[in-house]
């Protein structure tokens, strides 16, 4: 004991212990979180928000395009891709396009995690894992795929004629419908691993004490399953939005040169004619229509969460 | 009731069958065409060959965008995974003010379109003079990644008791020994679970990369798109092929060996 | 000399004061309870002791030294969690070992301690096991050669009985106590059971609400609570509320809200017309038949003597537990000892008398809590 003493008093005594003796403003824990936080917060300063700062300050240089004086510094980008119809129609159809993907996808993934949750086997072994496998192949190879089987003399193609549907084949590359296609089945997985969750964290107890007060299978999904899981179903949306307008591969070849969106868009603007000034100012556009639903969409679902 | 559940699960099994199809079926027809005999798409299966797999001794270009992008991808996993494991302890262990706003911003990267990540370090670069170069690409990459190796880290964290490492300094370990011997190796499958998936994840990336790579660092995904653009046809599938079976590999002994659940 | 001093210690924690300028001591090698109900603050104040926490005003002193902030890793503390916080990825012999080789001891040195150790736990021959294959009772006793091999200034016990079941428990309780007694070493003890409190400490700090309300021996605490709080918490007490009345030769009389009368012995003088508890324990109520013989000369009309009706019995084996009711309103347990069979004597429905001497009656200041149930 005499031992120990000693040594704690040793202890005690070391300068490092005055130095945290010191330190008793805030907690010890605010302190070290601090400092494990540092380093990325430093590393996401330096080459995310600095790297975004610049995009933004470049937009409200003038693109060459407008023929401005040097030096010019103002909003005149923004003036003119309002006021250019290919622009508008650009932003347009990247939305319209995200909308359709957001609908189909969550109509087609709920069933599935539906199915997941049901057979419970499905959802807890590699069932999810395959069906989770093309976000792991990336979205080049999938695209490739999609290339081949809509191609003009493609797969798709010759079922349709099969089942009747078409005499001659149609032109499904090239056109949005394509690029909504590629896209549902590439944000499914995601989807679907969202509601699955979510309806997961519905207990069984509750489906069964709805059962027990007389709750037809009809009413249970009606009236307890489905708003239990319509947080998830609106996690999910949000991540097909963001996914759907931050797809590039997709548009850039299912898409061809004539339906661009901002992703191609921005794309094109650079390689095609290396504008930075307008580019950065199609990218600010871009960031503030996804960070604007996927925002709004968070607070929803942060409201629905303090509800309950 | 019986004949009922019966169909029931008949439709569910039908529903599933549609769904696996719709999902894996692009990816199929790339793998099944890249033993196609045929050297054009579309065309019906003629023959089985390994024909395409050989053609790569003939693209070196291909395998030096190979090289390139794993070099990329282990940079971007190893600094992701410097930086992002500190990030997971912090975001596990402690409550602080704005934990929120700090995890959404840490996370932001994953809702990003990537390429206006990609185009934004172009304009770093180009605000500082300097060239689009190796070092840019792999950084973008790096600021990509890190979201994943937080996520397989915190879900490792989670079912770590704090009392553990607690327990550690009341025996006198200070706190590097404590993340050394304690929740280092504990957490040993979250770590490299994350950094395999952030190897992934940066090994199959394109738009990040479209607006930095040089002559001399193309990774494989923009030697690839470029290829695409000219002609699709079975070597490319096979090039295409080869990066899904060794993502399938990475990722099966992620979930399998490592038991770290990657997207739950 | 106080080998362990809290003193006035605060702990605040985003807008909610978990500890409450706190002060408690415990002389060296001895055993201090802190007892309490669940958010009482007494885990907050053991980690602070331990140095996880860092007090927001107060000081701690240990063995003659201020340690409010010097880092757990240096204060040479042992401690035990409640859910025992074994690592997982090394064998028993490494958990055990782990201090020692942060002490930088020398392999032949560290392997002896540890076999001692594991012999003082009685878990010789588990060595190259792993938590996982340990039985909750095992793993405490994991924890418990971790704590002491490292020959600490200090033993905290969180809960330490709290994941065991009933009987390895009261088996873990008597080695716990031999252990430290055997080792002299100045010991925390947090639980939320009273009656554990009571077998095991030397000394007890009673808190409530962050605060320590009370602090004494067993005896002390349980004979003599100077708080409502602890009178209803520490024991098996009937509780009765009223208002206080005069006092009639050295016994403070109180009216309870149902009209009864009784006399009691009041820990601090209270005025007449406050609001009042009387804190009567299960077994010191004396329960018997209306007619039986007046063994012991207690007046059969005096003060504490009434009339009630049985209206449910516990067998408790040891004891048997009488539910009376006693006027409209009220219901008195009683618990009366078992010698031998012919001692239940009473059934449910039968009318009886009930006293108790008013010198075990409690009559406290009612600090007007929320109604804790008499267990």
């Amino acid at each position: 004991m005499t031992e120990s003493t000693a040594k704690l008093a040793s202890a005690i005594s070391k300068p490092s212990g005055r130095r945290w003796r010191r330190r008793r403003s805030g907690t010890w824990g605010t302190g070290q979180a601090r400092l494990l936080l540092l380093p990325a917060l430093a590393f996401l300063t330096l080459f995310l928000v600095l790297p975004l700062g610049i995009t933004l300050y470049n937009s409200f240089l003038a693109s060459p395009v407008l023929a401005k004086p040097d030096g010019y510094f103002g909003a005149a980008n923004y003036v003119y891709i309002s006021g250019t119809g290919i622009y508008i129609d650009i932003i347009i159809r990247t939305l319209r396009i995200c909308a359709f993907v957001v609908i189909f996808t969550i109509l087609f993934s709920y069933p599935t995690a539906f199915i997941f949750r049901r057979y419970a086997r499905l959802g807890s072994g590699s069932a999810i894992l395959i069906l989770s496998f093309p976000m792991l192949a990336g979205p080049l190879v999938v695209v490739l795929g999609w290339m081949i089987l809509l191609a003009d003399g493609g797969p798709v193609n010759s079922w349709l004629m099969w089942l009747g549907i078409t005499s001659s084949p149609i032109e499904i590359l090239r056109s949005e419908a394509a690029i909504i296609i590629a896209l549902v089945q590439f944000t499914l997985p995601f989807a679907v691993l969202n509601i699955f969750n979510a309806l997961s964290q519905v207990e069984h107890h509750l489906i069964e004490a709805a059962r027990s007060l007389g709750a037809s299978p009809l009413r249970r999904f009606w009236h307890v399953i489905l708003p239990l899981s319509l947080p998830g179903v609106l996690s999910a949306a949000v991540i097909t939005f963001s996914l759907a307008i931050s797809s590039f591969i997709a548009p850039a070849y299912l898409g061809g040169g004539t339906k661009l969106v901002m992703t191609t868009l921005i794309s094109e603007t650079i390689l095609g004619s290396y504008d930075l000034a307008m580019a950065s100012t199609i990218a600010v556009v871009l960031l503030v229509f996804s960070l604007t639903v996927v925002i709004a969409m968070n607070s929803a679902l942060t409201r629905h969460a303090a509800r309950r | 009731m019986s004949a009922r559940i019966s169909l029931g699960s008949a439709g569910a099994i039908a529903w599933l069958v549609l769904i696996y199809l719709f999902v894996l079926g692009p990816a199929a027809v790339v793998i099944i065409g890249s033993f196609n005999t045929a050297t054009s798409f579309p065309s019906d299966f003629e023959g089985f060959t390994f024909g395409w797999y050989a053609q790569l001794g003939e693209h070196p270009e291909f395998l030096d965008a190979l090289f390139v992008s794993i070099q990329i991808g282990a940079i971007a996993a190893f600094v992701g995974s410097v930086i992002g494991i500190p990030v997971a302890l912090a975001l596990a262990r402690y409550d602080f003010r704005f934990k929120g706003m700090i995890t959404a911003f840490i996370m932001a990267p994953l809702i990003l379109p990537q390429i206006v990540l990609g185009m934004a370090m172009l304009q770093l670069l180009t605000a500082l003079q300097l060239p689009a170069t190796f070092l840019g690409l792999a950084l973008i990459h790096a600021v990509f990644v890190m979201p994943y190796v937080v996520r397989a880290m915190l879900s490792c964290l989670t079912g770590l008791s704090p009392s553990v490492s607690e327990a550690a300094a009341s025996l006198g370990a200070n706190a590097w020994q404590r993340f050394l011997l304690i929740t280092l190796p504990i957490t040993r499958a979250g770590i490299m679970a994350g950094f395999i998936f952030a190897f992934i994840m940066s090994f199959i990336n394109l738009p990040l990369s479209l607006f930095l790579t040089t002559p001399t660092s193309t990774t494989l995904p923009i030697r690839m798109f470029a290829y695409m653009e000219s002609q699709i046809d079975p070597f490319i599938a096979a090039v295409g092929s080869l990066t899904v079976i060794a993502v399938i590999a990475g990722s099966f002994f992620i979930e399998k060996i490592l038991k770290v659940r990657l997207l739950a | 000399m106080n080998w362990l001093e809290f003193r006035n210690v605060s702990k605040q924690f985003s807008g909610h004061l978990a500890v409450d300028d706190a002060s408690f001591s415990a002389q060296e090698g001895e055993i201090i309870c802190l007892v309490g109900p669940s958010g009482c603050g007494k885990t907050t104040a053991l980690r602070m002791i331990a140095g996880f926490e860092t007090p927001t005003s107060g000081e701690i002193w240990l063995g003659g030294h201020e340690v409010s902030t010097l880092p757990a890793h240096k204060r040479n503390i042992g401690i035990t969690f409640q859910n025992y916080a074994l690592f997982p990825h090394m064998t028993v012999a490494a958990n055990v070992g782990f201090g020692l080789r942060m002490r930088k001891f020398g392999r032949e040195e560290s392997r002896a301690k540890v076999a001692a150790a594991l012999a003082m736990v009685r878990l010789d021959g588990l060595d190259a096991r792993y938590p996982s294959q340990l039985s909750g009772g095992q793993q405490q006793r994991v924890a418990l050669a971790r704590a002491i091999v490292i020959e600490p200034v200090m033993l905290l016990l969180d809960e330490p009985l709290s994941n065991l079941d009933a009987m390895l428990r009261e088996e873990m309780r008597v080695e716990i106590k031999e252990i430290q007694s055997r080792l002299k070493i100045t010991t925390v003890f947090v639980t939320h059971d009273q009656e554990e409190a009571l077998t095991i400490s030397d000394r007890i700090a009673v808190m409530q609400a962050g605060q320590v309300v009370q602090e004494g021996t067993p005896v002390e605490v349980f004979e003599r609570p100077q708080h409502s709080f602890v009178a209803s918490f520490i024991g098996q007490s009937n509780l009765l509320r009223g208002v206080a009345a005069a006092e009639v030769d050295g016994h403070v009389g109180m009216r309870t809200h149902s009209g009864i009368d009784l006399h009691g012995r009041p820990i601090k003088p209270i005025e007449p017309g406050t609001p009042a508890l009387a804190v009567i324990r299960h077994s010191r109520v004396r329960v018997e038949k209306p007619d039986s013989p007046d063994s012991d000369g207690s007046d059969k009309a005096g003060p504490n003597v009434f009339s009630g009706r049985v209206e449910l019995i516990n067998y408790l084996g040891d004891s048997v537990q009488y539910v009376c009711s006693l006027g409209d309103a009220e219901r008195i347990i009683a618990t009366v000892a078992i010698a031998n069979a012919a001692d239940i004597a009473l059934a449910a429905g039968d009318d009886v008398r009930i006293s108790w001497p008013a010198g075990d009656c409690l009559v406290v200041a009612d600090a007007s809590m929320p109604d804790q149930d008499d267990d």
